[in-house]
């Protein structure tokens, strides 16, 4: 990362113990009022701040300051990438969180510096995690992402070894770390490590944003990945 | 294409083809041979004159076996063009002054032909350079010999534009209606990918109907039994109908993108089977793949479609098609159906011998009461798909 973007918006890194708020963008009052439960019994409960159909509910108080954006995608007719853009561009965490599991739509997101994408038929395991996982910059892949990594095939993917490639797969079928560790004869750690190189390999050849800065910066850090790795 | 259309246009231009060669041969046989019988022994000689001859004869009767054959001249036209281009040159510098421009250069009438013979599949302009190459080196003695006079040049112009523009003309024809036939063969072509497109797409939309009629009979009396009170959403089992109606209605929003596909449909039908018994399926498909053969198909379907048909509980069923890269850099597709669902009885035991059919490896793990079954198709493990 000879030239890495530069950081702004607000300090990337959070401690860890202090209280996670989130706003969700969703034109559906009952997934509002889902996530809303969610939100309550995670632990630490996360505080939702605010909700709505308005993307301006994003950009204003109580919604501007929340740490981490829940944004669904297809609000409109068209996916709101323009929008999502801004976010990332204004040092927003973004989840997206939509019920298309397409994998051109998933990979444009993360290209453009969504912090991940969340399909809501993995909402009840997944979205509560990775509202925490964004709160801290851990990387958070959920299966579907996984297969839509899995799944590219376009010209400028990512090269991902072998190993890679299959902890990807075996993590998109099952649902299950251990059961993938099981089958690939690996440790869960292990597995935990590739999917996370993989997500670190998609922010470098991803857009200049802050949650690729952190993203990589924290891998960087965690010594997941060497600075040459990322070069060119 | 129809196979009617092919038909008629692979024979439409073969006739084409035969038509020019049928003229070239007239113009060779009865136009140019009087001519050069007249005067054989003329200037340069009778074995010239007749060793020239027989130079576009047999051009003729190559070109006549490739028609027959139904094959191009290939790599091989600019070679024999150029052949030809040099006998005519060596020829043209053997007649004596004066004649190039007269009847005792009957080669000149006859070569220009053979560019509209040899170049009949190539672009009009191909054709046009040749003829004019034909007509630079008639124009050679002129150069080498000082400047001819006036009646000479004038029967220059004269045989350039008689015997090049018929030429010219000839293959103008040949390459429009050979345009023609192309134009019509390709409209035809998307006529028939739209019928198949628009036969396609009605059979979707009744089958998709009909599931939103069978999803409303289903849903129905759920949501009234809510509403009104008579079923209480706390309960275990109303909760599971409704996430399994839940989920088959997300797969039918869902499934516009892949219309048609044949593998995606007898896994949607295996799956409709399966949350009929009350078992609720999570279906998730990344990435694409070519049409799978039939044997391809049932190998990939095969274990995790039993796996589905005794699964209790929940399911989740993926389908993920890849591209990867061999060791030797090749492209290589793989398709992988996988399903993890519950399954009561099953014993603890963990990892199953792969087993391989129709180039499909399937991989089986238990784990607990729950069995994990994926079955992968690679397109270069030798099945009747790897063609493709």
């Amino acid at each position: 990362m000879a030239s890495g973007p530069r950081i702004t918006g607000r300090s990337p890194v959070r401690a860890e113990s202090s209280r996670i708020t989130a706003v969700i963008l969703d034109d559906h009052p009952a997934i509002v009022a889902g996530v809303r439960a969610w939100c309550g019994q995670a632990d630490p409960p996360i505080e939702l701040v605010d909700a709505g159909d308005q993307i301006s509910r994003l950009w204003t108080e109580p919604g501007a300051s929340a740490d981490v954006v829940v944004f669904d995608l297809h609000l409109g007719r068209q996916p709101l990438f323009r929008e999502l853009a801004r976010l990332v561009d204004a040092g927003r965490q973004v989840v997206v969180y939509s019920q298309r599991a397409d994998g051109p739509t998933a990979r444009e997101c993360v290209r453009l510096g969504a912090f991940t994408y969340l399909t809501k038929a993995e909402g009840h395991q997944h979205l509560v995690p990775a509202i925490q996982a964004a709160a801290r910059n851990v990387p958070y892949t959920p299966p579907a992402l996984s297969g839509a990594f899995y799944a590219d095939d376009g010209p400028d993917r990512p090269a991902l070894s072998n190993a890679e490639r299959e902890t990807l797969r075996a993590w998109f079928e099952s649902d299950s770390k251990r059961l993938a560790a099981h089958k690939l004869h690996l440790s869960v750690k292990t597995v935990e490590t590739y999917i996370e190189r993989v997500r670190i390999k998609y922010a470098n050849a991803g857009r200049p944003a802050r949650t690729k800065a952190a993203l990589l910066e924290r891998a960087i850090q965690d010594g997941l990945v060497h600075p040459d790795e990322l070069a060119g | 294409m129809s196979d009617h259309l092919a038909r008629f246009t692979v024979s439409f231009l073969r006739s084409l083809r035969i038509a020019v060669l049928t003229v070239v041969a007239v113009i060779l046989f009865f136009l140019v041979l009087p001519n050069l019988l007249a005067r054989v022994s003329a200037q340069p000689g009778p074995a010239v004159q007749l060793g020239g001859y027989l130079l576009l004869v047999a051009a003729l009767v190559a070109d006549a076996v490739l028609v027959a054959r139904d094959r191009s001249w290939g790599r091989w036209r600019w070679p024999v063009l150029l052949t030809l281009l040099a006998a005519y040159l060596g020829f043209t510098l053997l007649l004596p002054p004066g004649a190039v421009f007269t009847i005792d250069n009957w080669f000149f009438s006859a070569i220009g032909w053979f560019g509209v013979l040899v170049l009949f599949d190539r672009p009009l302009v191909s054709v046009v350079a040749f003829v004019a190459g034909c007509l630079a080196v008639t124009a050679v003695p002129v150069v080498l010999l000082g400047p001819a006079d006036r009646p000479a040049l004038v029967g220059l112009g004269i045989t350039a534009v008689s015997v090049g523009g018929f030429q010219v003309l000839t293959a103008t024809a040949a390459g429009a209606l050979r345009r023609i036939a192309g134009a019509a063969a390709s409209d035809a072509a998307t006529a028939e990918r739209a019928r198949t497109r628009r036969e396609v797409a009605r059979q979707v939309h009744l089958d998709r109907r009909r599931r939103y009629h069978e999803i409303a009979d289903t849903a129905r009396p759920l949501l009234a039994g809510l509403a009104d009170g008579t079923l209480d959403p706390a309960d275990e089992t109303v909760v599971r109908r409704c996430a399994i109606e839940a989920a088959r209605m997300r797969r039918l929003f869902a499934e516009s993108d892949d219309i048609g596909d044949r593998l995606l449909n007898e896994l949607r039908a295996c799956v409709a089977v399966a949350e009929r018994r009350g078992v609720l399926v999570n279906l998730i498909v990344q990435g694409g793949w070519p049409e799978l053969p039939r044997e391809v198909r049932r190998a990939l379907t095969d274990a995790p479609m039993h796996v589905l048909s005794t699964a209790v509980g929940a399911a989740r069923v993926t389908v993920v098609g890849s591209t990867e890269v061999d060791q030797r850099g090749n492209a290589v597709r793989t398709v992988a159906v996988s399903v993890l669902a519950d399954q009561p009885g099953t014993p603890a035991v963990s990892g199953v011998e792969p087993t391989e059919t129709s180039g499909v490896r399937t991989t089986s793990i238990l784990d607990g009461t729950r069995v994990w079954v994926e079955a992968t198709w690679r397109a270069d493990r030798g099945s009747p798909g790897a063609v493709r």
